[in-house]
Protein backbone atom coordinates (compact mmCIF):
# COMPACT_ATOMS: atom_id res chain seq x y z
CA UNK A 1 0.00 0.00 0.00
CA UNK A 2 1.08 3.12 -1.29
CA UNK A 3 1.90 6.14 1.94
CA UNK A 4 3.59 9.41 2.66
CA UNK A 5 5.24 8.33 5.87
CA UNK A 6 9.04 9.09 4.51
CA UNK A 7 7.99 12.84 2.88
CA UNK A 8 5.80 13.30 6.47
CA UNK A 9 9.35 12.01 8.48
CA UNK A 10 11.14 14.21 6.46
CA UNK A 11 8.74 17.29 6.74
CA UNK A 12 10.02 17.20 10.73
CA UNK A 13 13.10 16.17 10.01
CA UNK A 14 12.84 12.73 11.66
CA UNK A 15 14.90 9.65 11.20
CA UNK A 16 13.34 6.29 11.04
CA UNK A 17 14.87 5.58 13.99
CA UNK A 18 13.16 9.10 15.72
CA UNK A 19 9.76 7.86 13.98
CA UNK A 20 10.34 4.25 15.40
CA UNK A 21 11.05 6.04 18.90
CA UNK A 22 7.39 7.74 18.85
CA UNK A 23 5.05 4.68 17.39
CA UNK A 24 7.24 2.32 19.88
CA UNK A 25 7.81 -0.08 17.41
CA UNK A 26 10.70 -1.37 15.94
CA UNK A 27 12.89 0.81 12.99
CA UNK A 28 12.74 -2.14 10.58
CA UNK A 29 9.05 -1.79 10.80
CA UNK A 30 8.91 1.86 9.63
CA UNK A 31 11.17 0.98 6.98
CA UNK A 32 8.84 -1.58 5.56
CA UNK A 33 6.00 0.06 6.04
CA UNK A 34 7.63 3.26 4.28
CA UNK A 35 8.89 0.94 1.44
CA UNK A 36 5.60 -1.06 1.27
CA UNK A 37 6.68 -3.90 1.91
CA UNK A 38 4.59 -3.99 4.74
CA UNK A 39 0.91 -3.10 5.24
CA UNK A 40 0.10 -2.26 8.94
CA UNK A 41 -2.18 -3.14 11.24
CA UNK A 42 -5.58 -0.83 11.54
CA UNK A 43 -4.57 0.16 14.95
CA UNK A 44 -1.26 0.54 13.86
CA UNK A 45 -2.28 2.55 10.52
CA UNK A 46 -4.33 4.89 12.94
CA UNK A 47 -1.34 5.76 15.48
CA UNK A 48 0.20 6.91 12.75
CA UNK A 49 -1.88 8.97 11.18
CA UNK A 50 -2.54 10.47 14.91
CA UNK A 51 0.91 11.14 15.31
CA UNK A 52 1.01 13.54 12.02
CA UNK A 53 -2.31 14.83 13.22
CA UNK A 54 -3.88 13.91 10.11
CA UNK A 55 -7.12 11.61 8.92
CA UNK A 56 -5.35 7.73 7.77
CA UNK A 57 -6.68 8.79 4.19
CA UNK A 58 -3.91 11.20 3.88
CA UNK A 59 -1.32 9.29 5.03
CA UNK A 60 -2.38 5.85 3.26
CA UNK A 61 -3.31 5.57 -0.48
CA UNK A 62 -5.80 3.22 -1.23
CA UNK A 63 -5.15 0.48 -2.86
CA UNK A 64 -8.25 0.55 -5.14
CA UNK A 65 -7.01 4.61 -6.16
CA UNK A 66 -3.39 4.01 -6.43
CA UNK A 67 -1.75 4.41 -9.59
CA UNK B 1 32.92 0.27 8.73
CA UNK B 2 29.42 1.26 9.28
CA UNK B 3 27.97 -0.11 12.63
CA UNK B 4 25.29 -2.95 11.11
CA UNK B 5 29.08 -4.82 9.38
CA UNK B 6 31.04 -4.05 12.44
CA UNK B 7 28.64 -5.89 14.58
CA UNK B 8 27.38 -8.47 12.18
CA UNK B 9 31.39 -9.05 12.05
CA UNK B 10 31.35 -9.38 15.90
CA UNK B 11 28.33 -12.07 15.60
CA UNK B 12 29.91 -13.96 13.49
CA UNK B 13 33.57 -14.42 14.85
CA UNK B 14 31.37 -15.49 18.24
CA UNK B 15 29.51 -17.59 16.50
CA UNK B 16 32.74 -19.25 15.22
CA UNK B 17 34.52 -19.29 18.44
CA UNK B 18 31.27 -21.23 19.78
CA UNK B 19 31.10 -23.74 17.29
CA UNK B 20 35.06 -23.95 17.11
CA UNK B 21 35.27 -24.79 20.91
CA UNK B 22 32.10 -27.31 20.87
CA UNK B 23 33.63 -29.57 18.10
CA UNK B 24 36.84 -28.74 19.29
CA UNK B 25 36.12 -29.88 22.68
CA UNK B 26 34.06 -32.74 21.44
CA UNK B 27 37.21 -34.00 19.13
CA UNK B 28 39.45 -33.86 21.96
CA UNK B 29 36.75 -35.65 24.16
CA UNK B 30 36.29 -38.53 21.69
CA UNK B 31 39.63 -38.90 20.36
CA UNK B 32 40.79 -39.57 23.70
CA UNK B 33 43.45 -36.00 24.17
CA UNK B 34 41.42 -35.03 26.92
CA UNK B 35 39.57 -38.11 28.36
CA UNK B 36 37.17 -38.86 31.23
CA UNK B 37 36.22 -35.18 33.29
CA UNK B 38 38.47 -32.80 32.19
CA UNK B 39 37.09 -33.33 28.68
CA UNK B 40 33.58 -33.39 29.79
CA UNK B 41 33.98 -30.30 32.06
CA UNK B 42 36.17 -28.63 28.99
CA UNK B 43 33.38 -29.29 26.21
CA UNK B 44 30.44 -28.24 28.46
CA UNK B 45 32.18 -24.99 29.60
CA UNK B 46 32.70 -24.43 25.98
CA UNK B 47 29.08 -23.81 25.59
CA UNK B 48 29.94 -20.52 27.73
CA UNK B 49 30.48 -19.42 24.61
CA UNK B 50 27.00 -19.02 23.91
CA UNK B 51 26.91 -15.90 26.09
CA UNK B 52 28.60 -13.41 24.48
CA UNK B 53 27.60 -15.16 20.84
CA UNK B 54 24.10 -13.98 22.01
CA UNK B 55 24.79 -10.61 23.29
CA UNK B 56 26.72 -10.07 20.05
CA UNK B 57 23.65 -11.34 18.25
CA UNK B 58 21.54 -8.95 20.12
CA UNK B 59 23.87 -6.07 19.27
CA UNK B 60 23.78 -6.88 15.74
CA UNK B 61 19.89 -7.00 16.25
CA UNK B 62 19.87 -3.67 17.31
CA UNK B 63 21.78 -1.64 14.72
CA UNK B 64 19.81 -3.65 11.97
CA UNK B 65 16.65 -1.80 14.07
CA UNK B 66 15.18 -5.20 14.78
CA UNK B 67 15.58 -5.45 18.29
CA UNK B 68 13.07 -5.91 20.37
CA UNK B 69 12.55 -6.18 24.51
CA UNK B 70 10.52 -9.37 24.26
CA UNK B 71 13.12 -10.44 21.74
CA UNK B 72 15.95 -9.96 24.50
CA UNK B 73 13.93 -11.50 26.93
CA UNK B 74 13.47 -14.77 24.67
CA UNK B 75 17.25 -14.91 23.93
CA UNK B 76 18.04 -14.41 28.02
CA UNK B 77 15.64 -17.20 28.29
CA UNK B 78 17.58 -19.36 25.31
CA UNK B 79 20.53 -18.99 27.04
CA UNK B 80 19.38 -20.30 30.17
CA UNK B 81 17.70 -23.23 28.76
CA UNK B 82 21.10 -23.97 26.89
CA UNK B 83 22.89 -24.27 29.72
CA UNK B 84 20.83 -26.35 31.84
CA UNK B 85 20.75 -28.37 29.11
CA UNK B 86 24.43 -28.99 28.46
CA UNK B 87 24.44 -29.37 32.29
CA UNK B 88 21.39 -31.87 32.68
CA UNK B 89 22.51 -33.94 29.32
CA UNK B 90 25.63 -34.40 30.43
CA UNK B 91 25.08 -35.45 33.65
CA UNK B 92 22.51 -37.28 32.84
CA UNK B 93 24.71 -39.88 30.27
CA UNK B 94 27.36 -39.65 32.52
CA UNK B 95 24.93 -41.67 35.59
CA UNK B 96 23.35 -43.75 32.68
CA UNK B 97 27.07 -44.61 31.72
CA UNK B 98 28.96 -45.40 35.20
CA UNK B 99 25.78 -46.28 37.53
CA UNK B 100 23.63 -48.49 35.11
CA UNK B 101 20.84 -47.31 37.24
CA UNK B 102 16.92 -49.01 36.85
CA UNK B 103 14.96 -47.83 34.13
CA UNK B 104 13.00 -45.36 36.54
CA UNK B 105 15.81 -43.61 37.10
CA UNK B 106 16.57 -43.54 33.74
CA UNK B 107 12.90 -42.49 32.46
CA UNK B 108 13.31 -39.37 34.90
CA UNK B 109 17.13 -38.48 33.46
CA UNK B 110 15.70 -38.40 29.86
CA UNK B 111 12.86 -36.35 31.00
CA UNK B 112 15.09 -34.35 32.50
CA UNK B 113 17.11 -33.82 29.66
CA UNK B 114 14.22 -33.03 27.35
CA UNK B 115 13.05 -30.45 29.25
CA UNK B 116 14.95 -27.48 28.88
CA UNK B 117 14.44 -28.03 25.09
CA UNK B 118 10.72 -28.53 26.24
CA UNK B 119 11.08 -24.67 27.84
CA UNK B 120 13.31 -23.68 24.47
CA UNK B 121 9.93 -24.69 22.36
CA UNK B 122 7.37 -23.06 25.21
CA UNK B 123 9.75 -19.95 24.61
CA UNK B 124 9.45 -19.67 21.20
CA UNK B 125 5.49 -20.08 21.58
CA UNK B 126 5.94 -16.99 24.18
CA UNK B 127 7.59 -14.53 22.10
CA UNK B 128 4.95 -15.14 19.33
CA UNK B 129 2.85 -14.17 22.04
CA UNK B 130 5.34 -11.04 23.50
CA UNK B 131 5.97 -9.39 20.88
CA UNK B 132 4.40 -6.23 20.52
CA UNK B 133 6.12 -5.22 17.30
CA UNK B 134 3.31 -6.61 15.08
CA UNK B 135 5.99 -6.35 11.91
CA UNK B 136 8.56 -8.29 13.63
CA UNK B 137 6.06 -10.73 14.86
CA UNK B 138 5.07 -11.23 11.41
CA UNK B 139 8.58 -11.82 9.94
CA UNK B 140 8.90 -14.54 12.95
CA UNK B 141 5.63 -16.26 12.09
CA UNK B 142 7.02 -16.15 8.34
CA UNK B 143 10.19 -17.72 9.93
CA UNK B 144 8.65 -20.37 11.88
CA UNK B 145 7.06 -21.13 8.64
CA UNK B 146 9.69 -21.83 6.63
CA UNK B 147 11.75 -23.43 9.47
CA UNK B 148 8.65 -26.01 9.77
CA UNK B 149 8.98 -26.52 5.79
CA UNK B 150 12.51 -27.46 6.02
CA UNK B 151 12.22 -30.06 8.81
CA UNK B 152 9.10 -31.76 7.06
CA UNK B 153 10.56 -31.50 3.84
CA UNK B 154 14.26 -32.80 5.04
CA UNK B 155 12.73 -35.19 7.43
CA UNK B 156 10.32 -36.76 4.97
CA UNK B 157 13.30 -37.26 2.35
CA UNK B 158 15.93 -39.15 5.17
CA UNK B 159 12.57 -41.54 5.97
CA UNK B 160 12.34 -42.63 2.93
CA UNK B 161 15.73 -43.31 2.05
CA UNK B 162 15.83 -44.89 5.46
CA UNK B 163 12.89 -47.26 4.09
CA UNK B 164 14.74 -47.65 1.30
CA UNK B 165 17.82 -48.67 3.09
CA UNK B 166 20.29 -45.74 2.21
CA UNK B 167 20.54 -43.92 5.21
CA UNK B 168 20.55 -45.05 8.83
CA UNK B 169 17.80 -44.01 11.53
CA UNK B 170 18.36 -40.60 13.08
CA UNK B 171 17.32 -40.13 16.83
CA UNK B 172 13.87 -38.49 16.77
CA UNK B 173 15.32 -35.41 18.97
CA UNK B 174 17.23 -34.34 16.59
CA UNK B 175 14.15 -32.46 14.74
CA UNK B 176 14.89 -29.52 17.02
CA UNK B 177 18.49 -28.01 15.63
CA UNK B 178 16.99 -29.23 12.36
CA UNK B 179 14.33 -26.70 13.10
CA UNK B 180 16.58 -24.14 14.65
CA UNK B 181 18.91 -24.35 11.37
CA UNK B 182 15.73 -24.05 9.46
CA UNK B 183 15.10 -21.05 11.40
CA UNK B 184 18.57 -19.33 10.45
CA UNK B 185 17.86 -19.73 6.65
CA UNK B 186 14.61 -18.54 6.93
CA UNK B 187 16.48 -15.54 8.54
CA UNK B 188 18.78 -15.60 5.53
CA UNK B 189 15.95 -15.77 2.87
CA UNK B 190 13.80 -12.82 4.22
CA UNK B 191 16.81 -10.84 4.85
CA UNK B 192 15.63 -6.72 5.09
CA UNK B 193 17.85 -4.27 3.74
CA UNK B 194 21.46 -6.82 4.56
CA UNK B 195 20.56 -7.51 7.98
Amino acid sequence: MENRLRVLRAERNWSQGDLAERLEVSRQSVNAIETGKYDPSLPLAFRIAELFGLAIEEVFVSPSRAH
Amino acid sequence: MDEVQSTRTESRLWLGAFLLAIFGTAALLKTGVVPGWPGLVLFAASFLLLIPFMRSAERARAACGISSPAMRTHNRRMIVASLVYVALLLGGVTIARYYSPPAAVRVILAIAAAAPILYMIRSMALLLREERDEYLRMRMVEQSLIATGVVLTLTTLYGFLNVFDLAPRLDAYLVVPLWGIGLGFARLVQRDGGC
